[in-house]
């Protein structure tokens, strides 16, 4: 039981950085979209401000970044 | 389904992942995935990503979706109002500025190494007297850092992220308290063998009139 979940966790963490990884190969501005949605909690506005970009935009640019970390990950997500 | 319905499908499912839906637009995307099971699929493989990638990057910044309003993590919290006693007026404005800087700085980080994207720390730094324009000075490798943003990093500064508070006319002598809580975060790049770095400042103004006590 203790040795599952030791080999869950060594799972989780090898997931987490080949997502990290992954996250770190997307284009710059798919990548600053995705880093400051997830890690600042932001908006669509407050990215499309701190961008400078339209509003308008950052849908798409994390639409691409999904795409590709999807493309590069979707493997990891399967049960 | 087309290229169009494609793109529009994603888009809305990123949109419904990022909370940005209306509740309208939800339904619809609702029925349609419901509909669809390859559209169903295609959500669930992203919101599956997405929450990974999510997942590893607060990890690696040392926090969690519980904590994320922590001292840990940042703060977007709105603007506080405060009113002290006997009618002293103190207002509190939090203004974020958020900037990233591309640093060609191979080795500082480990660059190349797993282990590429961090969280640096936070740098508080509290001036009294109202002179906005004093940097606060790190220590060690944050120091560094600082040298280089300032010097040499393709650096992009964003404006106020947040609503800010005006101040509220003080008569008479007062004092301005700024205080400022920033944080740095790095990020590698791996095409451009580039750390990236996101500094978060919090900037929070007060003003009182002299001789009173908060």
């Amino acid at each position: 039981m203790a040795e599952d979940q030791g080999h869950r966790k060594i799972e989780l963490a090898e997931a987490h950085q080949r997502a990290l990884l992954a996250v770190g190969k997307l284009p710059e501005t798919y990548r600053q979209a995705f880093v400051l949605r997830h890690l600042a909690d932001f908006s669509y506005l407050q990215i499309a401000e701190t961008m400078d970009i339209p509003a308008n935009s950052v849908g798409s640019l994390l639409l691409r970044a999904r795409r590709l970390l999807r493309e590069e990950l979707g493997e990891e997500t399967k049960p | 389904m087309n290229e169009f319905d494609a793109d529009n499908l994603e888009l809305n499912v990123t949109r419904m992942l990022d909370g940005e839906l209306s509740d309208t637009e939800r339904d619809e995307l609702g029925r349609r995935l419901l509909r669809v099971p390859a559209d169903h699929r295609l959500k669930d493989t992203t919101a599956a990503v997405d929450a990974l990638a999510g997942e590893a990057l607060r990890e690696a910044f040392g926090g969690n979706q519980n904590a994320r309003c922590g001292r840990g993590m940042i703060d977007f919290t709105r603007p506080r109002r405060r009113y002290g006693m006997g009618g002293a007026v103190v207002a509190a404005a939090a203004i974020l500025i958020v900037g990233v800087a591309c640093l060609a700085w191979p080795g500082l980080f480990g660059i190349g190494e797993p282990a590429s994207v961090g969280h640096l720390g936070t740098v508080p730094d509290t001036e009294e007297g109202g002179d906005a324009s004093a940097e606060p000075i790190p220590a060690g490798a944050e120091e560094l850092i600082w040298q280089v943003w300032d010097a040499q990093a393709k650096s992009h500064s964003a404006g106020a992220a947040d609503e800010s508070v005006p101040l509220p006319p003080v008569p008479g002598p007062r004092d301005v308290i700024r205080q400022v809580d920033r944080q740095l975060y790095r990020v590698y790049d791996d095409q451009s063998q580039a750390v990236y770095l996101l500094g978060v400042d919090r900037v929070r103004t007060s003003v009182r009139a002299l001789g009173e006590d908060l």
